[in-house]
Order: C-alpha cells, then sequence, then structure tokens
C-alpha cells in the first residue's frame, strides 16, 4: 500500500470564463498568502506539492486565465490535463452557461464519457449579487454527474478543498482503469492454475 | 487558371496584398463541394465575396497551391500590423478580461481573433476534403507553413496553426493522420513543444528571450502573467505612489513647517554653542514660566519631544543638567509646531450644519469630506465620487480650512446615529455634527479635538498670563 501510494504528479487545469476568478483561485492555492515579489514567470509558479489522504502529491496547475479569448489553443492544453476544475462565477450567469460548453469540450478532447472534473461555484461570498442559485448549480452538476463545490477566493474558502477534492477524483479514476488491467490478468493467471 | 490568378497576387503592392491575403482567410473555402456541413458558419463568412462566384473563387483559391512561403509571409504581415496597433495601456489595465473589452483593449481582442480566425480555417480547409490522402498532404501543407513561419519568427500564427492540427477534430482523425510523413509529425511535435505549458511555458519563454528581433510573439502568456501579477499585487504602486502624493503643504503653512524643521533638526543635533537655540527660538523664555515637570509628561505624547529628550540624554549628562531648563522650556513650543506641522487625524466624515451663527439653515444635507485635523485647524477635500470613502475619493486640494481654537467637541446622544459627534463653536452659535461611520472612530476624532483645544487653550493661558 505505501509502496503505491508514493509521490504522484497530477496535472490539473482549471478551466472557465473570464473575470470567474480562476487566477484568484490558483494564486490562493498556490501562494496561500500574497507574497510581495510575486513573480508569474518562474517555472514553479504554478505547482504545489500536497498530502492528500496520507499520500503526498505534486500538483502542476495551469490555468490559462487572461487567455480565455484564445478560444483556438484550449483543446490542446486540455489534452494535457488530468483533470479539471471548471469555475464559474454566481455573479455571472453566462458563466455558469459556459460550464456544459467546458465539460463538453473536455469529454470530446479525451475522447470519453467520463472524466475526472469539478465544477466550482465562485464568489460564493458575494450573497447579494448572486444570480446563479444553489440548486441550479447542484442540478447541473447532477446532471452532468459530476461534483460541485461553492467557494470563495477572496475569503479562502474551500479552495484548498476544491482541488484536494478533484486529485481524490483524479485517483479514483485512474485505480479504476489500472485495476482492470490487473484483475484481468489476475482472472487469466488463476484460470490457468486451474487448467 | 488557378495559379494565373495567383499569380497576379504578388505583382500587387504589398499593401493590397495583405488585405487580399485577409480576404481569403475568410473565404468560404468550401470548394469543389456541395453538400458539405457548415463547420464554423460565423467565422468564415463568405460576406467579402459574391456567392454567385464562388465557383470560380474555388478554384482559385486552393491553399496547397499557394508557396507556403507565401502563406507565412502574408500571415505575419497581417498579425504585425495588428500587433504594432496594441497599446500599453491596454495591457496594463487588463481592459481585455474585462465585460468592456472591446472598448477598453480593441487592438488585443482583435489580434486574439485573429489567431482563432487562422485556426479555425486551417481546420475548416483540412476538413474540407473528403479524400482522406488529400486531408493529409494538406496537413503536411501546413507543417511547411509553420516551418516558414518559425523562420520569420512569427510565433503567433505558428501557435495557430499548431493548435489547428492539435484540435480535437483534427487530431482525432487516424486514418488521415496514418497518410501524413512520420517527419512532418515529428515537425508538428517540435512545434508543439515550443509552446507547451510544461514548466510554467519555460520553452516559449525560453526561446523569445534568445530570438534575435525581429518577430510576432504569441502574447497569450503574457496576458496571462499580467492577469496573476495584478491579481497578486492588486496595486503594486499604490502605496508608495500615494504617500508622494500625500506629502504636501499648504502654502500658508509652510513658515511653520520650516520653522519646525530647523527646530527638529537643531533638535536632534543640538548647536555646540548653547546660546545658539536661544536666538533660533525667540521668546522661549515666556514659555519657560510656563514649563515644568509635569506639564511636560502631560503634554509629551509626540514622538519628537520624547525623542528629543533621549537625545539630548544621549548627548552627554553634563549638557542635560546645564540645559534642562533650556530644553523644558523649548518643549511646549516645539510640540505646538509639530502639532502645526503633523496632520493628527484624518479620515473620511459626513458633516450637517445644526446652526450657523446661531439660526437653524433652511436646507441641511449631509455633505461628505476627507477630514484632516492640522494643528488647531479642520481642513475640508471635497469629494470626487459619489460613494468613496478612501483618500483617493476625495480632492487633493482643500475646499475648506476652519480653525477650531475654542469650539467645544461633544459626542452625539442621538440613538439613530451612534457614530456622530458635534463641534461648536459658542462665539459665533455654528453647530456641527460630524458622522465617521462608527462610534469608536468618532470617540478617537472626539479625543483628538479635544485634546487639540486643551493644548491651545494652555497657550491661550499662557498668552493671557504675559
Amino acid at each position: 500500500m505505501a509502496a503505491r501510494g508514493g509521490p504522484s504528479n497530477h496535472k490539473i487545469v482549471v478551466v472557465g470564463g473570464g473575470g470567474v476568478g480562476k487566477s484568484a483561485l490558483t494564486i490562493q492555492f498556490i501562494q496561500s498568502y500574497f507574497v510581495q515579489d510575486y513573480d508569474p514567470t518562474i517555472e514553479d509558479s504554478y505547482t504545489k506539492q500536497c498530502v492528500i489522504d496520507d499520500i503526498p502529491a505534486k500538483l502542476d496547475i495551469l490555468d490559462t486565465a487572461g487567455q480565455e479569448e484564445f478560444s483556438a489553443m484550449r483543446e490542446q492544453y486540455m489534452r494535457s490535463g488530468e483533470g479539471f476544475l471548471l469555475v464559474f462565477s454566481v455573479t455571472e450567469r453566462s458563466s455558469f452557461e459556459e460550464i456544459t460548453r467546458f465539460y463538453r469540450q473536455i469529454l470530446r478532447v479525451k475522447d470519453r464519457d467520463e472524466f475526472p472534473m469539478l465544477i466550482v461555484a465562485n464568489k460564493a461570498d458575494l450573497d447579494s449579487q448572486r444570480v446563479v442559485g444553489r440548486d441550479e448549480a447542484q442540478n447541473l452538476a447532477k446532471q452532468l454527474r459530476i461534483p460541485l463545490v461553492e467557494c470563495s477566493a477572496k475569503l479562502r474558502m474551500n479552495v484548498d478543498q476544491s482541488f484536494h477534492e478533484l486529485v481524490k477524483i483524479i485517483r479514483l479514476f485512474q485505480k479504476m482503469e489500472r485495476p482492470q488491467l490487473k484483475n484481468s490478468r489476475g482472472k487469466n493467471r488463476k484460470r490457468c492454475t486451474i487448467l | 487558371m488557378s495559379s494565373s490568378r495567383y499569380c497576379e497576387i504578388p505583382r500587387e503592392s504589398t499593401h493590397n496584398y495583405s488585405k487580399t491575403l485577409r480576404k481569403m482567410s475568410c473565404f468560404d473555402t468550401r470548394h469543389s463541394n456541395r453538400e458539405r456541413p457548415r463547420l464554423s458558419k460565423n467565422i468564415f463568412s463568405t460576406n467579402s465575396l459574391p456567392r454567385s462566384g464562388r465557383h470560380t473563387i474555388s478554384h482559385v483559391f486552393e491553399v496547397t497551391r499557394i508557396p507556403p512561403e507565401e502563406i507565412a509571409a502574408q500571415f505575419t504581415l497581417i498579425d504585425h500590423e495588428l500587433f504594432v496597433k496594441i497599446d500599453l495601456e491596454e495591457l496594463i489595465c487588463c481592459g481585455w478580461i474585462k465585460k468592456e473589452k472591446n472598448v477598453v483593449a480593441p487592438n488585443v481582442v482583435a489580434y486574439t481573433r485573429r489567431f482563432n480566425h487562422v485556426s479555425y480555417w486551417i481546420v475548416e480547409e483540412i476538413l474540407n476534403h473528403e479524400s482522406t490522402k488529400v486531408r493529409a498532404d494538406v496537413i503536411s501543407y501546413f507543417v511547411r507553413v509553420c516551418k516558414r513561419l518559425y523562420d520569420l519568427n512569427n510565433l503567433h500564427s505558428l501557435f495557430a496553426v499548431i493548435s489547428a492540427l492539435r484540435s480535437a477534430s483534427i487530431y482525432r482523425l487516424d486514418n488521415t493522420w496514418s497518410f501524413v510523413p512520420k517527419k512532418d509529425k515529428q515537425a508538428i511535435d517540435r512545434f508543439a513543444d515550443i509552446f507547451s505549458d510544461k514548466d510554467n511555458w519555460s520553452k516559449l519563454r525560453e526561446m523569445m528571450d534568445s530570438l534575435k528581433l525581429p518577430c510576432v510573439p504569441y502574447i497569450g502568456v503574457y496576458l496571462t502573467d499580467l492577469v496573476y501579477l495584478s491579481m497578486a499585487n492588486p496595486s503594486c504602486d499604490y502605496p508608495l505612489k500615494s504617500q508622494l502624493l500625500s506629502v504636501r503643504y499648504i502654502d500658508e503653512l509652510l513658515k511653520f513647517v520650516e520653522d519646525d524643521n530647523f527646530k527638529k533638526s537643531l533638535l536632534l543635533e543640538p548647536p555646540s554653542a548653547k546660546q545658539s537655540p536661544q536666538k533660533f527660538v525667540p521668546g522661549h523664555k515666556k514659555n519657560s514660566s510656563w514649563g515644568n515637570g509635569s506639564k511636560l509628561t502631560n503634554s509629551g505624547p509626540e514622538s519628537s519631544s520624547s525623542e528629543s529628550i533621549r537625545n539630548l540624554i544621549d548627548d552627554s549628562l553634563q549638557e542635560k543638567i546645564d540645559e534642562v531648563t533650556l530644553n523644558i522650556a523649548q518643549l511646549p513650543s516645539t510640540n505646538e509646531d509639530s502639532v502645526a506641522a503633523d496632520i493628527i487625524i484624518e479620515g473620511c466624515l459626513r458633516r450637517k450644519t445644526l446652526l450657523k451663527n446661531g439660526k437653524k439653515p433652511p436646507m441641511a444635507a449631509w455633505q461628505r469630506y476627507w477630514v484632516q485635523l492640522w494643528g488647531p485647524v479642520l481642513l475640508y477635500y471635497s469629494s470626487k465620487s459619489l460613494t468613496g470613502t478612501d483618500r483617493s475619493d476625495f480632492k487633493l486640494e482643500p475646499c475648506k480650512m476652519k480653525s477650531i481654537l475654542g469650539w467645544l467637541v461633544q459626542m452625539g446622544d442621538d440613538p439613530l446615529h451612534p457614530d456622530s459627534f458635534h463641534l461648536a463653536d459658542p462665539n459665533t452659535g455654528t453647530m456641527y455634527k460630524f458622522r465617521s461611520g462608527s462610534t469608536p472612530r468618532s470617540l478617537v476624532w472626539c479625543r483628538k479635538l479635544q485634546e487639540c483645544q486643551k493644548k491651545r487653550s494652555r497657550q491661550g493661558n499662557l498668552i493671557r498670563f504675559d
């Protein structure tokens, strides 16, 4: 068990429309506090090591905040992602409506029926400006069969949880994929012994 | 036929040529085909050309018949034209992520759109062919275009082409890819590697650092950097800027500042001749009658006074004993002047006139001001915005200046406005009501106003005493 639980690298891609607070979410997770001489250009600006379920993990986060308009390059970077955070702002309906589009695009790029994803309803602190209701978001999450986390990057509420939850989903997904081979091999072997 | 049309192109001037290609890139390229599904209806409209001409044009515009270096050159001309239009201001304010991006950052948006247009056009161009072999040829053709773009340092279009070749619609065409030569596939991988997001786009950054200009850059990475910078440092230069802006003096008070500075200087490093300070502080002997130990401790909350004692002690014990009367005598006046030079308290206050010259004003409304207590003087700065409560929401120059000597300060007793306090001038019968927004803040205001009254009344006594 311990051997299997060695440090694992996970590539997480943060997607969402412009102005939903992707960069705030990422920066809150990576920096956890704001440093004065922050440099976004250095190599490990977007990597973080953390321990999730007692297993260490190195997270490589790709957030293309600011490049949302370059829609043609989106599919290319989606291809490398192992898990996706679909971020929308509860104060902006259009960003919520985009979630389904991102969801479909990811499945299309990955050529699968399901893939590790998590919907993040950001700016949950701005209750008075909220236009996307909790039920509505829950319904969509249920419909797409991916979990939903209400979060506030500003208040640092559920920021770590979102990323950690996604890593758990990625692990589960990868585990489901791998043992299939293992099991089949095991079955074969068993049969051999019977024979 | 198509080549004859193509041959015409180079004869045109560069300007027209680029125009032509821009039109070309907007062509309806669904040539030699009748019932092909429309893949991107909006992006490549046929508006630029009459529909009736489609048949002939489709033959004219067979992309693979154009030498790749020409396509690459024309891409670069168009990109360059759009790139140089991008304004610094658009980038600094992160305008392209705002809702009004078309207004505040039109050129960044246009440049980005160009990227998407090139990319989607290429996807469409490949998918327009039903034959697997031809599709593979078109892919190979665009690999050659990539090489030219790379030579021209046009990373913008290079990435657009690579994005097209790596898009889901093209990437999944396994049969087509089986016809693409291995060499071309490797070339695509190599180019795609430049734009890998691995290690925070390190390959692209390295390349940008090392390449020889001129180039047409892919700006996406920089846009992300800018967004992150503005996020991590919400106003990176603001504290310093506001501090520098706040250093300003009112001309009428400059002489006090000057005197005060000189006194401070004397206190920090007392002159060697003991007589000289007396010259610089005329009339301090009058003050000496007032000065005594107990009052010194009471009236010495200002750092300047306590520091001055410390400095003097540090100098030498002998000197301290010699000058003790002198220093004590000097302190009250120093205190007074530093009060005059420094802002004791400032903040956003709302003011309403309750009484003016003993009469209730016919109209009384709450006015918002930035108020500074500058010695015994209240400085009012009128507001620039409707709601803001920061210093930056108010004008830099004061609109009113009122001495509050002899005024009475009192906390308000209005239960509806627990944050209110009153300031009244018993001599003229004028009374103002202030609200600071919170009770503790009002209490601080009251205390500071009262303290300043006390200090002044002490001086007043002194004068009368003399």
